[in-house]
């Protein structure tokens, strides 16, 4: 069920500053059942949620658009992020030698892409993400496994930063945010982060 | 060995960490104003990881004799990849939940280890702990009363100013692997 939960909300995480509760009478409705015998649940809850029209009936705004009228439960407040594993590049710069409990390296730099719904302001983050070829606890990664984790770690890391702050702000604050989300939900992987 | 202190811990640090100055990306800086990359700190720091680069064979000899008695994993491979740190670092799994990390610092003759909360392996620290002794001749160990204590005025990239200590700072980010 958590992973269930995780893969579906890792499609696109909602972040919700100052609108944190939500009330079904002026927001959407998730109208698929939930996951197996739960209610319907409200979008503002942070679930259920996709871009790819799982809604029963229209959403009174597109949430990504920056242009469109805002619904008014996320006017001002909600940002939407979705990373693609293709954001993600990853290069071998150094070949795994085969010794020792890890070896090799690659690298991806990415240029992420935030946008503020209530301004309707948009900006990047640069990050560059390094991680072993092979590793004692998560054995061999390769370049798409890599992807992956990092598509999960900066929707994660993006999903508790605060979006009222300037852009080179929230970029500095991205970067920290990243490493603890990474040193949570893959402990020990021997990441590097700038 | 003279005694460390943390003042002398401090000058060597804000030689390579630039105060008072956070490490936004060049498209952030207004024209003008001082970018991170560019100082002379910053630089000193690139300088320090190019001279790790040149003398990493002597890191990569003792990691590889500890790594015939230990499991133990090489946490300086990216320093091979071109990237700026501060030391060599490297850990030794007992179960595959508890590592002790360890690290030699390129900023300064120091070095460090981080031990889990579990005494039975400190002898296996003090074995590193000779190892690197016996590697690097001069080098200190730094204590915990002195290496986590904050680092006033400093942030990189991905440690935020009042989260730097000394540790991080002499020896990178990783020293944050094993926990607390």
């Amino acid at each position: 069920m958590r992973t269930l939960f995780r893969s579906i909300a890792s499609l696109l995480v909602m972040v919700v500053a100052g609108c944190t509760t939500v009330d079904p009478d002026e927001c959407w409705i998730n109208t698929s059942g939930g996951f197996e015998d739960e209610q319907p649940i409200p979008i503002g809850a942070g679930v259920g949620a996709t871009s790819s029209g799982d809604f029963g009936s229209p959403p009174a705004a597109e949430p990504l658009s920056a242009d469109g009228e805002s619904n008014p439960c996320m006017a001002g407040s909600v940002t939407y992020v979705s990373f693609s594993p293709s954001e993600f590049p990853f290069v071998t710069t150094l070949p795994d030698d085969g010794t020792g409990d890890g070896g090799g390296f690659q690298v991806a730099k990415a240029n992420l892409e935030f946008k503020r719904t209530s301004t309707g302001s948009v900006w990047y983050c640069g990050i560059t993400i390094g991680m072993p070829l092979r590793n004692h606890h998560y054995g061999k990664i390769s370049a798409s496994r890599a992807a992956d984790i990092s598509v999960d770690v900066t929707e994660e890391a993006a999903a508790k930063m605060k979006y009222d702050l300037p852009p080179g702000t929230f970029c500095i604050m991205f970067v920290p945010a990243v490493e603890a989300a990474f040193q949570s939900m893959y402990p020990k992987l021997g990441q590097v982060v700038k | 060995m003279t005694n460390l202190t943390r003042s002398e811990l401090l000058d060597l640090v804000y030689r390579f960490y630039p105060r008072a100055l956070l490490p936004f990306e060049r498209r952030h800086v207004p024209p003008g104003e001082p970018f991170y990359d560019d100082t002379e700190e910053h630089q000193r720091l690139v300088e320090a990881s190019n001279r790790g680069r040149a003398e990493y064979p002597t890191w990569k000899a003792m990691i590889r004799r500890l790594g015939d008695r230990y499991s133990l994993e090489n946490l300086s491979l990216h320093l091979l990849s071109g990237w700026t740190d501060s030391a060599y670092s490297a850990g030794i799994w007992f179960t595959e939940e508890t590592a002790l990390s360890f690290h030699v610092s390129l900023l300064g003759p120091y070095y460090g280890i981080h031990l889990p909360r579990l005494s039975e392996e400190e002898p296996v620290a003090r074995e590193v702990a000779r190892e690197i002794e016996a590697t690097y001749p001069g080098y200190q160990r730094i204590p915990p009363e002195l290496g986590d204590e904050i680092v006033p005025d400093v942030a990189t990239s991905g440690c935020l100013m009042g989260d730097m200590t000394i540790y991080i700072c002499l020896f990178s980010k990783y020293w944050t692997w094993v926990e607390p």
